[in-house]
């Protein structure tokens, strides 16, 4: 068994990066591998906007994450400084920068990139989207 | 400890790439990991002199890039192809760095444990 | 020896990742096309560029795009040993048999 760490850079939405990186990520985890955590850097953090609404015969990145993680327990970390500054906050971010609104929820950590790097020490392999 | 390169490849300013892999970059080194810096193509012109970030919108995360030795990291090579391409001389290069073949950057990439690109 | 597992994604016609991990890449290393990367084989240059090289394609980018039949005749043009159709099952495991993926 081996362990992965998945970097996506890929946006919820006007990229297809973020769906062949959870392609590949059901695909470690079909062959008996381990990912020790999606980290979602530059434009990718947008995944974890709650508040995407794709029309519904439309594929919807948000929520396929969420399931992912969810049915696999797979973390999926966020890079906080790159959600900030593209308007992606949590419950706590948004009280700490006095904003009224959150759009991230918890199925998607805020971490920092120490975090990348520490999975990236740990993992076999980083493969980016 | 792990060694990382990691390369810059997009043009300062129309993108925020070569910020985020700066941060990277840096947050790398001050984790203890061994890092190494590769700029080819046009993030070439990230080393050059004289710039104002300001007058494109951007931050200025050039500056930096004087604070690399701070942070340990030593090698910065800088692809001579791109270099002669964009008809720039090293003496034009605002920060330590070595304009070296393509051959000795494929030797780095294969030297280190890991490589992210921007 | 080091083996490394080039990651490409974007078409050549926008991006120039594929022709910056041309000029860095060594002869014992892969590279797979995914996403719009796959467009390049439908271009001659490209597919001369890439003669000598081992790579593999992501089958799922091929088939949406519903250039199979396209990317099978340019297979029987370049050498079966080093032009690979693979799904992701695969693309995990070459990222495995590889020391390292490089995502340009």
């Amino acid at each position: 068994m081996s362990k992965f760490i998945i970097q996506v850079n890929g946006s919820v939405y006007g990229s297809s990066a973020s769906f062949r990186a959870l392609a590949f990520c059901q695909s470690i985890l079909a062959n008996g591998h381990d990912i020790i955590t999606v980290f979602f850097y530059q434009d990718g953090v947008t995944n974890s906007n709650a508040l995407t609404c794709p029309a519904s015969d439309e594929i919807d990145m948000h929520a396929k994450w969420q399931r992912f993680a969810q049915q696999h327990k797979v973390p999926l970390t966020n890079c906080v400084s790159a959600a900030l500054r593209r308007g992606v906050l949590s419950q706590q971010e948004a009280v700490e920068n006095g904003k009224k609104h959150w759009n991230s929820d918890e199925t998607f950590t805020m971490g920092g990139l120490g975090e990348l790097v520490v999975g990236i020490e740990k993992a076999d392999r980083l493969i980016s989207f | 400890m792990k060694s990382v390169a990691i390369v810059f490849r997009h043009a300062p300013f129309g993108a925020t790439s070569g910020r985020e892999g700066l941060d990277l970059a840096m947050l790398s080194a001050s984790f203890e990991q061994q890092v190494s810096l590769i700029f080819t193509d046009e993030a070439v012109l990230h080393l050059l002199g004289g710039q104002t970030p300001e007058q494109a919108g951007a931050k200025d995360y050039l500056s930096a890039l004087k604070a690399l030795p701070l942070y340990d990291i030593d090698t910065v090579l800088v692809c001579s192809d791109s270099m002669q391409q964009l008809g720039l001389k090293a003496s034009e290069l605002n920060i330590e760095a070595e304009v070296v073949s393509a051959d000795v950057i494929t030797k780095t990439l294969q030297a280190v444990d890991e490589v992210l690109v921007f | 020896m080091i083996l490394i597992l080039h990651h490409i994604q974007t078409s050549v016609t926008t991006d120039n990742a594929l022709a910056t991990c041309l000029r860095f890449i060594h002869p014992s290393d892969s590279i797979i096309l995914a996403g719009d990367a796959v467009n390049c084989l439908l271009q001659m240059p490209w597919q001369q560029r890439l003669a000598s090289v081992n790579v593999f394609i992501l089958q799922d980018d091929v088939h949406a795009r519903g250039l199979q039949q396209h990317i099978e005749t340019i297979a029987t043009r370049m050498s079966p040993e080093f032009f690979h159709i693979i799904d992701y099952s695969s693309f995990v495991e070459q990222s495995l048999k590889h020391n390292k993926v490089i995502t340009w």
